[in-house]
């Protein structure tokens, strides 16, 4: 359960201090005595706290930390953590040298308790998968069974292990086999039975479901996401009239921004701070800004406040935050009818100054913004790397990223989520996706670059009403990527290819028919130029230096490795459709759920019963003498469960008389008798007992 | 079911003994009222080759059924009335000086008979006892060292009283060992009593007793039951009796036990017309075969009780 670690990067220290940790708790938990192994846990414990508290860079006080601390247990994600390698590095031993010593101890039962305690915190604070949970869950369940039946087992032998005679042993192993089988049949219970649930038509959707909903809207999972956003499968659009802007400019509404990548989604991290409406905030590093005032009237209920970037000033009904990257959320939400102004510095760089910028970055952008997940393949580097070649700075980088995957990966709605690092798999597997996956993409790449790059989130400037005014829907919502250009801030870019976006978004406002005045103003917006709401995209003509990428049509020569996928946009019959490699959890739950489902199977007597059944059914003719005898137990298989069984010391005779048999089955029973006791059986007698027995079948 | 352990014997060998079997019965309820059961037990121990000890109280008939089962058969019959001082000679014979000859010759004893009946057996001394025993096992005599052969059939009923336990000499394990069947009468019921009652005020019917076979059909019979089939299934299931009471008792059935157990089964089968043994035979024998043999760790539990459990729990195949 530790290895979410991995997403903030280099481990290395964090696995030697749980190394340290486990061989500490294995070596003591020879000699040491339980209550001082307690006491050395909890100093571990404190001493990690101590060590945490006083690395950290800023220096927090008591009642920040206890709230904060509040805030994970309820719910907030340990990713927001800004310093997660520090905290997790920090706390990793105490839990991982408890449970080691009570596992080597045998005391089952107090280790599973710890590492439970542990893995509820990380439920708490959601860091934890529902398939992590349930690993763990069985893991603690399977530690509890399993290692209760191993004391047993040891007591057992310990006890016989004197002059004992040898059944008592094989006995006793018998009953821990046995055990061990219910065990594990109850593991696969526990798997299982949630999934079955989850998959009953009305509990889906519901508490009960561990099924996430198959799909979603494109701004549920984008612009409504809040701390933390999962890259989704196939989404839909919504047409829920948003808000209507006022402004001098379009612009790409911004809502928010991520800056950690997890691999399969990102997280915001850091806390949002008070703000006093119309208080200042600072322009950036950019010396050239230009003003944008925005006035927004919201026309149904959303959490967030649209702006372009970067917001300078806020003036509205409802409170609202600054996060730790400058974006505006509002403390509640915003209600239908209400409104705010929002001012915005926006950049007012020339394309060759951006050109010109360098990597010189601050420390607090490079922070989280270049971060990679340790598990995020070297391939995603090499790629960049090859593709980027020739650019000589950062910007040039981006630009040739932006239009590359524009060019090369088609746009659909319609995509099945790749189970492991998203990125990974939207440039080396799947030939089309949505803007997600194109802004995900290209901020991971430029991070390869060592280029700070962040996840935004917000809508496209939306459907021009009049001059100066555009209404907003929920299909518009989009994401971007923005860029840290050096001198200059960050710096908006848009790798998906705007004009199929549109022309999705345009298609699902054709299936509603909304009226013929939302169609025409769509057109417009359609034709007019959207896609470079920012200074930042110029148009292509002026890139000359960048050489790399050839002119339109021509496929980039480095990219070999993705050349067949390139050309199609709307095929889905490619490789990306497959189902991926399941990871390791989910892995080792199937095993445990197939090998649980088997032994609770055999268990239940299913594959008896099944044989039963057949054999019951089914005699082929044998020797006469097999004949006979099969015939009789099948009858007398009937016989007891249409009566009783027979009873062990009863004869059969005895036992016919009992249940009242009929003649044939007398005759039957008679004919066994003589074959079993007497030793002598005819052809046709064993066609007579087939026969009989087939009746006394059909009866049944 | 290909191996057969008898050969197969001629349908008629086996009506006759099976007929021998029901004339006996019959000729001997002639006498007896009631006591059916104990009256079959008595004659598949006739024809299983065994030997037979009733015990009861006095007054419940021992003696005249015993005498009704030998009178049936057309063989010497003797009696013995064992008491405290009866001499083993007085039962095995004894070497006598003959004047005339100038020799010893020896004097058979009573036991020289196809049918003795021992009455009282328990009122001898051990020494006495064991003579019977010797013969009855042996089916020899030894006398002053000179081994005599006993007459076949040689059939041994035994009574032996429950009352007066201080003026008797309980058998040994080992001598009740060698009887097959122990039988208890009891009682009779109320109407038995009656019907009875009403028989034997007059003359008694045992003094107008034929025999209704002679000692060659009785051989015959003997030999008919000797060859039943008893298959291997059979087989285990007396085993498996008999290793359910050593495990269950401080003494349980011996190898000897379960011999006698599927003798009268066989014996039992031909009573039912059979040439084989079914576990229904050794269930309707055992309960008279077994419990003498078998000595519970427990003196409240009665042995009966514990064969009645082995039939009970021992699976039937």
């Amino acid at each position: 359960m530790y290895h979410l670690i991995d997403v903030v990067g280099s481990p290395t220290r964090f696995l030697l201090v749980a190394g340290v940790a486990l061989v500490l708790g294995a070596l003591l938990a020879r000699v040491l005595h339980p209550g001082l192994a307690t006491v050395i846990g909890v100093g571990l414990f404190g001493a990690g706290l101590v060590w945490y508290v006083t690395n950290l860079a800023t220096n927090p006080s008591f009642d920040v930390l206890l709230a904060d601390t509040v805030e994970l247990l309820t719910g907030r994600r340990l990713l927001q953590i800004a310093n997660v390698r520090l905290w997790v590095t920090s706390f990793a031993a105490a839990p991982v040298f408890l449970t080691t010593y009570f596992a080597l101890r045998r005391w089952y039962v107090m280790a599973v308790f710890v590492a439970g305690l542990t893995l509820s915190f990380f439920v708490l604070t959601t860091d934890a998968s529902v398939v992590t949970t349930l690993l763990g869950v069985v893991g603690g369940v399977a530690g509890i069974g399993f290692g209760t039946l191993d004391s047993v087992a040891n007591e057992g032998r310990a006890t016989t292990s004197g002059a004992d005679p040898p059944p008592t042993v094989t006995d006793a192993d018998d009953g821990i086999d046995a055990g061990r089988r219910s065990v594990l049949a109850q593991l696969a219970a526990v798997i299982v039975l949630p999934t079955v649930v989850s998959r009953i038509p009305g509990v889906e959707g519901t508490a009960l479901s561990l099924l996430s909903g198959a799909s979603g809207t494109v701004e549920g999972s984008l612009v409504d996401a809040g701390d933390s956003l999962t890259v989704q499968g196939s989404l839909s659009l919504s047409d829920v009239h948003r808000f209507t802007i006022e402004a001098e400019e379009p612009s790409y509404w911004r809502v928010g921004a991520y800056d950690r990548y997890t691999g399969d989604g990102w997280v915001r991290t850091g806390n949002a701070s008070e703000y006093d409406d119309g208080e200042y905030l600072g322009d950036g590093p950019a010396t050239e800004t230009r003003k944008l005032v925005q006035t927004v009237e919201v026309e149904s209920d959303i959490g967030t406040v649209p702006a372009a970037w970067k917001p300078v000033r806020y003036e509205g009904d409802s409170d609202v935050l600054v996060t730790r990257h400058d974006g505006l959320q509002p403390e509640s939400g915003l209600e239908s009818g209400d409104s705010y102004r929002v001012e915005s510095a926006r950049i007012e760089a020339t394309e060759e100054d951006l050109r010109a910028a360098g990597d010189d970055y601050p420390d607090d952008v490079t922070g989280t913004h270049v971060q990679l997940p340790e598990s995020t393949p070297d391939r995603v580097a090499a790629t960049t790397d090859t593709l980027t070649e020739n650019a000589e700075t950062p910007y040039q980088t981006a630009l040739i990223i932006e239009r590359w995957l524009k060019r090369n990966r088609g746009y659909s709605l319609d995509v099945s989520r790749p189970r492991r690092n998203v990125a990974d798999r939207f440039l080396h597997a799947m030939s089309e996706g949505y803007c997600t996956y194109f802004a995900t993409t290209m901020a991971v790449m430029l991070r390869t670059q060592d280029i700070p790059a962040r996840m935004t989130v917000g809508y496209t400037p939306g459907d021009a009403v009049g001059s100066g005014r555009w209404e907003v829907r929920g299909l518009h919502s989009h994401a971007w990527v923005e860029m840290y250009v050096e001198n200059w801030g960050w710096v908006q870019f848009d790798p998906t290819p705007a004009g199929p976006r549109q022309a999705a978004e345009q298609q699902r406002l054709d299936e509603d028919g909304d009226g013929g005045t939302n169609q025409e103003t769509l057109t417009e917006t359609g034709t007019t130029p959207t896609p470079t709401p920012t200074p930042t995209e110029t148009p292509e003509p002026g890139e000359t230096p960048t050489p790399t990428p050839p002119p339109i049509r021509t496929r980039p020569p480095d990219a070999t490795r993705t050349d067949e996928r390139t050309v199609t946009p709307a095929g889905t019959d490619d490789g990306n459709q497959l189902p991926g490699v399941p990871s390791r959890e989910e892995a080792a739950l199937g095993v445990v759920a197939l090998l649980g489902t088997a032994a609770g199977l055999r268990r239940l007597g299913v594959p008896e019963r099944v044989s039963r059944g057949l054999w019951l059914r089914y005699q082929s003719p044998e020797t006469p003498a097999e004949d006979v005898e099969t015939a009789f137990q099948r009858t007398m298989y009937v016989l007891a469960e249409r009566h009783r069984e027979r009873r062990p010391g009863e004869t059969v005779r005895a036992y016919l008389d009992a249940v009242d048999a009929d003649e044939d089955v007398r005759r039957l029973a008679g004919l066994r008798e003589r074959l079993r006791y007497g030793g002598s059986v005819s052809a046709e007698a064993a066609e007579e007992a087939i026969d009989i027995a087939d009746t006394v079948v059909a009866e049944r | 079911m290909t191996d057969t352990t008898a050969s197969r014997q001629s349908d008629s060998a086996l009506r006759d003994a099976s007929r021998l079997a029901t004339g006996v019965i019959e000729n001997v309820e002639a006498v007896i009222v009631g006591h059916h059961d104990a009256i079959e037990h008595i004659v598949t121990a006739l024809l299983g080759r065994g030997h037979i000890l009733l015990e009861d109280v006095p007054g419940v008939g021992k003696t005249m059924l015993a005498r009704s089962v030998a009178a049936s058969v057309d063989g010497e019959f003797k009696r013995v009335q064992f008491t405290p001082d009866l001499l083993p000679t007085d039962v095995t014979g004894v070497n006598v000086y003959n004047q005339k000859t100038q020799e010893f010759e020896f004097r058979p004893g009573p036991i020289f008979a196809n049918v003795v009946l021992g009455d009282e057996i328990n009122r001898a001394p051990p020494k006495t006892q064991s003579a019977l025993l010797e013969a009855m096992e042996e089916g020899q005599v030894s006398a002053d060292g000179t081994t005599r052969e006993m007459p076949q059939p040689f059939t041994v009923i035994a009574t032996q009283n429950t009352v007066e336990r201080h003026k008797a000499y309980d058998l040994p394990m080992a001598e009740l060992d060698r009887f097959m069947t122990k039988l208890r009468l009891g009682y009779p019921d109320a109407d038995e009593e009656t019907a009875m009652l009403g028989e034997v005020v007059g003359n008694h019917p045992i003094d107008a007793l034929e025999p209704v076979a002679t000692l060659a059909e009785l051989q015959a019979a003997r030999q008919a039951v000797a060859e039943v089939t008893v298959e291997e299934p059979v087989r285990a299931y007396a085993t498996r009796l008999a290793a359910h009471t050593r495990e269950h008792a401080r003494l349980g059935v011996s190898p000897r036990g379960s011999i006698n157990l599927l003798r009268a089964a066989q014996a039992r089968a031909v009573l039912s017309g059979r040439d084989y043994v079914i576990p229904g035979d050794l269930q309707t024998e055992a309960p008279v075969v077994l419990p003498h043999r078998v000595r519970t760790d427990n003196s409240d539990q009665p042995a009966e009780e514990l064969v009645a459990a082995a039939l009970d729990r021992v699976a039937v195949e």
